[in-house]
């Protein structure tokens, strides 16, 4: 198995990079291991027509729960909406300036997660959670280092010609009439 | 410019759920100064053609990752034996293997740029009480690992909480 490290001379093609607004990001903590208070929060940011755009969970026995990342504007309506509710507020814990990047497609294989973690691993950037979706593995690192991270991948990651990371211009905002 | 579009719907379509059992569920703790070094390890297990359902991690404590890693539950065994011989006894606690467990997953128009999809599944299941080993919401899909046998009592519930076409 000694390719490996062989192996990453070569770059990896991927199809593209999307990176994110910015976003805060909202750790859920079980300092009690507990109560599930989960759905209190997705049901607070749903009745308020908040969109949740990133969302990890796991079990219990775990100090932290879920993390989930919200646009940096919808922020101070969020920590409104929970100041209702004290003891699920106490057990939040908000990262700010973070955002997401993207790259695809992983094609169900293990090669580019381990190579991402390789070259941001390597660079100590920071990693706050990542997720796969059906094509692309996100992560989340602080906003003012996603350009540098995109720095990083593409030293071993080739885009096709002509393409560059993107930003998306066209947002969509789903509102109750 | 700014575009309005009206759309109505009783509750959230999706594309079709996607269900996935004999699965197996990796869970390692990776410290920032290790992550490296787990790259290598995984662009290895990739070598070895070892591919994955769903990957998440998570911001542990004191800036520990926690990665979770949905496999083929016949490829477990191999994995484990590639990393056994890589960590250190010390290391094996902070890495945990939960099997067989259980995957649906599906997808919806727009699920990422709207409001109140989790909160549709994660009620569905936790009214019955249903536990979920982990989820994940990314772009417009949604990922719910159960354990074993509790996928044939989640899917009715989340037929009743999203439309299937």
């Amino acid at each position: 198995m000694n390719n490996t490290l062989e192996s990453i001379d070569k770059k990896i093609r991927i199809n593209g990079i999307k990176l994110s607004m910015e976003l805060v990001q909202i750790n859920l903590l079980n300092r009690f291991f507990s109560q599930d208070f989960r759905v209190l929060f997705f049901q607070l940011l749903a009745q308020h027509q908040v969109n949740i755009p990133f969302i990890l969970t796991s079990g219990m026995g775990e100090k932290n729960i879920g993390s989930c990342c919200v646009a940096s504007q919808d922020i101070h309506r969020i920590k409104k909406v929970v100041e209702g509710e004290p003891e699920l507020k106490e057990h939040l814990e908000f990262i700010p300036g973070v955002g997401t990047l993207s790259i695809f497609p992983h094609h169900s294989k293990l090669k580019l997660l381990g190579l991402s973690f390789y070259l941001l691993g390597k660079q100590r950037l920071p990693l706050y959670g990542m997720a796969s979706s059906i094509s692309s593995l996100t992560f989340i690192t602080d906003y003012s280092q996603l350009d540098n991270a995109v720095s990083i991948l593409l030293e071993y990651m080739d885009l096709p010609p002509n393409h560059a990371p993107f930003r998306p211009e066209i947002h969509v905002i789903q509102k109750k009439r | 410019m700014e575009t309005f579009a009206v759309y109505w719907e009783p509750k959230p379509k999706t594309y079709g759920f996607i269900e996935v059992i004999d699965l197996s569920l990796m869970n390692i703790e990776i410290k920032p100064e290790e992550m490296g070094q787990w790259g290598l390890w995984l662009m290895e297990l990739a070598d070895l053609n070892i591919g994955f359902h769903l990957i998440l991690a998570k911001y542990s404590t004191h800036q520990k990752l926690r990665v979770y890693i949905l496999l083929e539950k016949f490829v477990a065994d191999i994995v484990l034996s590639h990393i056994d011989k890589r960590i250190d006894p010390e290391s094996e606690k902070y890495f945990h293997l939960t099997s067989p467990v259980e995957l649906i997953s599906f997808q919806g128009p727009h699920f990422g740029d709207r409001y109140g999809i989790a909160y549709s599944a994660f009620k569905a299941l936790n009214d019955r009480g249903i536990p979920i080993l982990i989820a994940a919401c990314s772009g417009a899909a949604v990922y719910i690992v159960l354990p074993e046998k509790k996928l044939q009592e989640a899917r009715p519930l989340l037929l009743e909480a999203f439309v299937v076409p």
